[in-house]
């Protein structure tokens, strides 16, 4: 458990650095993967981004058409993985969430992130089905990130500009010093929360368990290493948390009050 | 001088021009799987913001029927895999650039390349090129066209630009 913050950061580091081979890959026909992070295939298994699937479906259903099944079923399987695993995407997969928790000083968070992004969320989904406008995939940082490689070689400039967005993103991160772009903006933490919030109290699925009985240290290290200010001790909000581990890395130094566990 | 007006050129099996950039998710795989190049992503901060588009300028498609299977969200049709049923767009012949039509050089290099062939382009009296309604639009005789004298209108500007040859009368 000492090395988990390193092997997390790997974890993450090889999905970027996945993403950046990838017309390298599609050059020799080797391409397992496939897209980017707003629909993907991997080993023809569709993955998409659920929240720009679902505003597809808003804009869609309000011009009288409706999109094909294979973006629901990739959205329904990214929503399955968060209901059961939690919010991993954001922890170990999200190329925003590696520079974004980079950079990242302090644990703090804004009061009421939840509420402000979950308003962001729906009024996103308002224009898009009223005007047609795409907020969420200009909000959608780990899908523009993953599209900057395939654009890369073709077109350098519309690459950069595709991260224009993640850029401004992160030098709000850098001001504020913190997670915020994470906790207060970002879309596919509405949705993959909601998810992870689904799974009921007695349900198997990933969730880091506190054992009262072995918690005896001083200051709450565990909270401190929380960059987004939860407090794993007791009740750990499965909405908010991204099972980065962090506490469980910082905890098992100890006396390993905390785990990952299946089930509570 | 291309028309400022003209919509994108959108890739092969794309549902109408309206409805495209509501029903695209911009996942790129489109683009990722075309051999050629062909489609690149709008920029700017718009409605069609990392939509696909092909310049047929600059590479034309060349109908190979990759990408539409791979679209997640049916924007490209999943189904279409024949060449003969895509329209893109329509081109038209510009009458007062064309070799046949100005200075009497015989030339067929449109009719030649067009990945149609005998289909998109028929040869009116066995010489002159012209084009016809089974045009995919996919821009390849834009792309070969010694002297630009041809144009690709895309699905949903539908009127002719003014010096254009009219499309051939089939049989």
């Amino acid at each position: 458990m000492k090395y988990l913050p390193v092997i997390r950061k790997i974890c993450q580091l090889s999905v970027l650095a996945l993403f950046c081979a990838l017309p390298f890959l599609a050059a020799i026909d080797f391409s397992f993967v496939k897209g980017s992070l707003f629909s993907l295939d991997i080993f023809g298994v569709p993955f998409a981004d659920p929240s720009s699937t679902l505003q597809t479906a808003g804009q869609a259903a309000a011009s009288g058409v409706f999109p094909a099944i294979s973006i629901f079923i990739g959205a329904g399987l990214s929503l399955l993985l968060a209901f059961f695993l939690g919010r991993v995407f954001c922890g170990w997969i999200c190329p925003y969430g590696l520079v974004s928790g980079l950079v990242a000083r302090k644990g703090k968070v804004l009061k009421g992130a939840k509420r402000v992004r979950i308003i962001v969320f729906l009024v996103a989904l308002a224009l898009a089905a009223l005007l047609g406008y795409p907020l969420i995939t200009l909000l959608s940082m780990p899908g523009q990130i993953t599209l900057a490689p395939i654009l890369f070689g073709d077109d350098w400039q519309l690459a950069l500009f595709v991260l224009l967005p993640p850029f401004l993103a992160l030098i709000i991160d850098l001001l504020t010093g913190g997670r915020f772009f994470c906790s207060t903006l970002c879309p596919q933490a509405v949705l993959l929360g909601a998810a992870a919030w689904a799974l009921p109290k007695k349900a198997p699925g990933m969730r880091i368990v506190w054992d009262k009985n072995k918690c005896r240290c001083k200051g709450a290290p565990c909270e401190k290493a929380c960059q987004f200010g939860l407090r794993p001790r007791g009740k750990l909000k499965r909405d908010e948390c991204v099972m980065c581990g962090d506490c469980v890395a910082v905890c098992a130094k100890k006396g390993g009050a905390l785990k990952f566990a299946g089930k509570e | 001088m291309t028309n400022p007006f003209l919509p994108p050129l959108r890739p092969p099996g794309a549902v109408a021009e309206k409805r495209f950039a509501s029903l695209c998710v911009r996942c790129g795989k489109c683009l990722e799987i075309c051999p050629h190049s062909s489609i690149k992503l709008k920029g700017g901060f718009g409605k069609n913001r990392l939509t696909p588009y092909v310049d047929a300028e600059d590479r034309p498609c060349h109908l190979c029927m990759k990408c539409p299977p791979v679209c997640p969200t049916g924007a490209l049709d999943q189904e279409l895999d024949d060449l003969n049923k895509v329209k893109m767009g329509q081109a038209y012949i510009l009458k007062d650039k064309c070799h046949n039509f100005t200075d009497g050089v015989m030339c067929s290099t449109c009719y030649d390349r067009c990945p149609i062939r005998g289909k998109g382009v028929v040869l009116e009296f066995g010489i002159t090129p012209a084009m016809t309604k089974d045009c995919a639009g996919c821009g390849v005789c834009v792309y070969v066209c010694p002297l630009d004298a041809v144009v690709v209108h895309p699905n949903g500007y539908d009127a002719p630009p003014l010096s254009a040859l009219p499309l051939a009368i089939q049989s």
